[in-house]
């Protein structure tokens, strides 16, 4: 069976998608998080609120990704493995939504750490120590864990390095926790 | 023809129901035979998936049951299509028997469902789903089956 590698789905998806401008897109989300950081008391709320956000835009992200990803590429069966499912987050989401790849490396089969060269969230930032332990692209583990979660997997996303602390590269891990069980809501129950 | 279209999120909760050509013995304008069709056309997908999912063979690498989403039911007087996204959209569309495959139109409804819906900022969240009061997306899907063939007959 010939099938498309996931790095030409990736491409062909952010070749028809709309797009903006970079630096209009960082200065904005620098905005957001300066705004939170004025709105919030301490930089373990700012966190929670973009961890927040993230997912409230993960559950959304996770349709456009279904249903660009079947347009672009109709004989990709849907993911299988979690390994998969990293694979496809590293060469196809990001690329599609953020317009980079990411070098992903398997630790386990319930856990991979995807690695960034860059973080187009984050350039030009430099978290001050004032503000130390400010997560400041916390909203994309919030992302990753939104849209797992609505295709049934609980997973924990989090830094382990980030470029705008010091690192030279930011590293996201994320560790698959359950598969949540499909079933019928309240309105089905004793019929 | 094309009867009727439903939407219904992962728990059942049916976020759209149109009909578009009605039967014999419809049940439109009695919202209570109206409700209880929304969710006898629900249990009847989710139900068969279930059934199927049991009977269907074991993928020998993996161990797991192979993953087979339901597509269409066939019987004489009627057909039912359904499309059910990996996020657990079930798009359900009813025809007559005389349309054989709806499975690409409905994923073009899907397109345009997360175009109107999903990324529409218009559209409020209602308990982990959406307020369907967007009528947007109401009129794409109905321009769209119209031009199906075999829509009117």
């Amino acid at each position: 069976m010939s099938k498309v590698p996931l790095s030409r789905t990736g491409d062909i998806v952010w070749s028809r998608t709309s797009k903006t401008n970079s630096e209009l897109f960082t200065l904005t989300y620098g905005v957001l998080v300066a705004q939170l950081l004025r709105d919030f008391e301490g930089v373990e709320e700012v966190n929670r609120e973009l961890r927040r956000m993230g997912r409230n835009i993960g559950v959304r992200l996770i349709d456009e990704y279904l249903s660009k990803v079947s347009l672009a590429s109709p004989s990709t069966p849907p993911c299988t493995a979690f390994r998969q499912t990293g694979d496809s987050i590293a060469k196809v989401a990001f690329k599609m939504f953020l317009g980079i790849t990411c070098d992903i490396t398997h630790t386990t089969d319930k856990k991979f750490v995807l690695t960034l060269t860059e973080n187009p969230l984050s350039t030009f930032v430099e978290v001050p120590p004032s503000r130390e332990g400010l997560s400041y692209a916390e909203i994309l583990n919030g992302v990753i864990e939104g849209a797992l979660g609505a295709v049934s997997l609980r997973v924990k996303s989090k830094f382990m390095k980030q470029i705008e602390r010091g690192d030279d590269v930011t590293e996201i891990v994320v560790e698959m926790i359950e598969r949540i069980k499909d079933g019928v809501g309240e309105g089905y129950k004793d019929e | 023809m094309i009867y009727s279209f439903y939407v219904y999120r992962r728990d059942g909760v049916c976020l759209f129901k149109t009909t578009y050509h009605s039967v014999d013995g419809d049940v439109e304008g009695d919202p209570e035979a109206e409700d209880e069709r929304e969710k006898l056309v629900f249990g009847m997908a989710f139900s068969l998936k279930e059934l199927i999912g049991q009977l269907s063979p074991m993928d020998g690498s993996t161990g797991q049951q192979i993953d087979c989403p339901l597509g269409t039911v066939k019987t004489k007087s009627s057909t039912m299509h359904t499309y059910e996204t990996l996020t657990g959209f079930r798009f359900i569309v009813y025809t007559d028997p005389s349309i054989n495959t709806m499975q690409h139109h409905l994923q073009a409804i899907y397109r345009i469902w997360v175009d109107k819906v999903v990324k529409s900022p218009l559209v409020k969240q209602k308990g982990g789903g959406y307020d369907i009061s967007d009528t947007e997306f109401e009129r794409q899907a109905k321009e769209y089956f119209e031009k199906v063939p075999g829509f009117q007959r």
